[in-house]
């Protein structure tokens, strides 16, 4: 990787040489576990020299949990007891190490109130990505540093003190300073009803919006329209209806819609004038979630959405009528379709989909079971393949029969299969099926549940796989997943 | 729509437009240059580097072009390379370094992704003596030095 060991070899001009080779080795440290990139680091002076700044490139800080599973010791002496009762201390890094390497921070995850965070942040101003969770004041000086660099900032409650919010007005002009900012999330904030004027300057410049279990006392203000937003999530969050119109209706070049609220209905009706009056063209991904849409106004809005390739509707009354319209007229178009508990969609539905969607990717709906192995079995793109729960049981878990002789051997065809989750419907399944399933689905990185249902099999069969299918991850339900995922 | 594209040793390659273009270096040059079909000259990549990254171009002419989102986390697999991509790859080091060199410069993303994958892969769980076997590297460290490193380092581990 360094030219120094190729010496015949001139491929650079000098002038350029330092900076090719740390955009090479960054890229290239991005390929590598922590572990492989710290042997890198003793390989020799010239692969330290170039590595060292890619292991600080993106940077967790996470606050320290006492540790639940220490081993009881019943002959330790004092000091062991005492260890057993304090927190775990993560280890850090060394102010020497700081002092050389800390400027390096590209993305940075943080906990607020963590002490070790004061001896970091004078040293960071390349920052591009900011994601903390428990406001701080330290959140404007990092503002304040990084103006000209920062592109995302997520800003998120800490979930662990009810009712922890973040006054988003405190920080409104440190936001319009931010000159390369064009990703926002806030999670649990709150802003205030002067605002909206500032708010609307930010958005102005944004390319992505999300506002989730938030308080919004005013809307964004703006007379013009937001040109660069493609992207808007509005999960739970409150924002007063009044008598300006709504977000979406100043977003002309919308490509991904989320609008998951309890409180606050979605005016499907200014919806569907939107979408009529050609708007909704660039719009490419929809998730109207828990919205309660009626199966009329989901198949009206599927029918106004030519780009449409991701739709997820759960918790709707997505039924025949939407049906219809997805394979009549988006079989062709429609990637991943994600209906869980929607108690319009039933088996005949289901089976109407796998037939016409040749390109879905991601398809979870509660009624995929035994029947449908035919069906699965063209749908060659799908990566991600949730097994749901029938919804006539009584008591579950349901057990599906899932042996290569008994239709498994059909979905062979899902050769880019990705994500098996069957945390709701557990297969049975042999070893002789295992070991088809290893050969077979070579892409598979992610199992969620187990294949096997004896509580003893779990853990061997889990194992067999993960030691099978490197890369595997198995986890035992979609929270175990979702934790997992937050804490990387 | 043929290109002209010279190699730093001075070979003339001829290639379709469209095949140059998977090249956002040479894409963004053609822009710039218009209607005219002057030769390209390419001072940093050797004709034998450049025949191969021609190939690679030839053969993954219609893949589509992908935006990674700057947001997401840049870390990423490495066990996913496809069949041909992983024969393409199977040359002697010092031209798969000049492939990756040679995609960054040019900025192709997926040859430059493709290279890096593969080098990981060779380096996948080695200790620091093993990978120096693997590249002919000379430790320029003294134990002591090498310890420090570790240690200094401890906090970064994945556990």
């Amino acid at each position: 990787m360094d030219a120094h060991h190729h010496p015949q070899q001139h491929v650079f001009i000098p002038s350029d040489e330092p900076l090719d080779h740390r955009a090479v080795a960054l890229h290239f440290s991005w390929f590598l576990d922590k572990n492989t990139l710290l042997a890198c680091l003793r390989v020799s002076r010239s692969w330290f020299a170039a590595l060292e700044p890619c292991l600080w490139h993106s940077f967790t800080l996470l606050r320290d949990l006492p540790s639940p599973t220490l081993p009881q010791q019943p002959f330790q002496g004092v000091q062991r007891q005492q260890e057993r009762t304090t927190l775990h201390p993560r280890r850090y890094p060394t102010p020497g190490s700081i002092q050389r390497n800390a400027r390096h921070i590209a993305r940075l995850r943080y906990f607020g109130e963590l002490p070790f965070l004061k001896a970091l942040v004078p040293h960071l101003n390349q920052l591009r990505y900011l994601e903390v969770t428990r406001y701080t004041e330290e959140v404007k000086q990092l503002l304040q540093q990084n103006a000209t660099t920062l592109h995302t900032l997520i800003l998120k409650g800490d979930p662990l003190i009810p009712g922890d919010t973040i006054l988003v007005d405190r920080i409104w002009h440190h936001l319009l300073d931010c000159s390369a900012l064009r990703v926002v999330e806030l999670n649990s904030a709150i802003v205030s009803d002067y605002e909206g004027t500032k708010f609307g300057k930010v958005c102005h410049k944004l390319t992505s919006l999300s506002l989730i279990d938030s308080k919004f006392l005013e809307r964004p203000k703006s007379d013009d329209e937001f040109l660069h937003l493609h992207t808007l999530v509005l999960e739970r969050s409150y924002l007063p209806t009044e008598d300006q119109p709504p977000l979406f209706e100043l977003c002309p070049v919308l490509e991904n819609f989320t609008w998951r609220s309890r409180s606050g209905k979605l005016s499907i009706f200014k919806f569907l004038i939107f979408l009529n009056a050609g708007r909704g063209e660039a719009l490419s991904g929809l998730d109207l979630s828990g919205s309660q849409i009626v199966d009329s106004d989901l198949a009206s809005i599927i029918r106004l959405l030519p780009g449409l390739t991701r739709l997820r509707a759960c918790n709707s009354l997505f039924g025949p009528e939407a049906t219809r319209v997805v394979v009549e007229v988006r079989q062709h178009q429609i990637q991943e379709l994600v209906l869980l508990e929607c108690p319009g969609f039933g088996p005949m539905e289901a089976q109407i989909v796998l037939t016409a969607c040749s390109r879905l990717q991601v398809f979870s709906a509660p009624v995929v079971n035994a029947m449908h192995m035919a069906e699965l079995a063209v749908l060659t793109n799908l990566r991600v393949l949730r097994l749901g729960e029938v919804t006539d049981m009584e008591e579950g878990p349901f057990l599906l029969d899932l042996k290569v002789h008994s239709g498994l051997g059909l979905l062979s065809t899902l050769g880019r299969l990705e994500v098996l989750d069957c945390e709701k419907l557990k297969p049975v399944m042999e070893f002789s099926d295992l070991q088809w399933v290893v050969r077979t689905w070579r892409s598979l990185k992610t199992l969620v549940g187990s294949v096997h249902p004896n509580f003893e099999q779990r853990d061997l069969s889990n194992e067999f796989l993960a030691s099978q299918l490197p890369g595997l991850e198995t986890y035992l339900t979609q929270a175990e997943r979702s934790l997992a995922l937050a804490a990387r | 729509m043929p290109v002209i594209l010279v190699s730093s040793d001075n070979q003339d390659f001829k290639v379709d437009k469209e095949v140059a273009e998977r090249s956002i270096l040479i894409k963004n040059m053609l822009e710039d240059v218009g209607e005219s079909d002057s030769p390209i000259p390419l001072p940093n990549v050797t004709a034998a580097v450049l025949t191969k990254v021609i190939e690679y171009c030839e053969h993954h002419r219609n893949d589509p072009v992908q935006v990674p989102e700057e947001t997401d986390d840049p870390r990423k697999r490495s066990n996913d390379i496809e069949e041909w991509d992983m024969k393409f790859m199977q040359v002697d080091q010092e031209m798969l370094f000049e492939i990756i060199l040679a995609a960054n410069y040019l900025d192709i993303k997926p040859l430059l992704d493709v290279g890096c994958k593969t080098v990981a892969n060779i380096i996948k769980g080695k200790t620091p003596e093993e990978i120096r076997k693997a590249f002919n590297i000379v430790n320029d460290f003294t134990p002591e030095e090498e310890a420090q490193i570790k240690k200094e380092n401890e906090w970064a581990e994945d556990r």
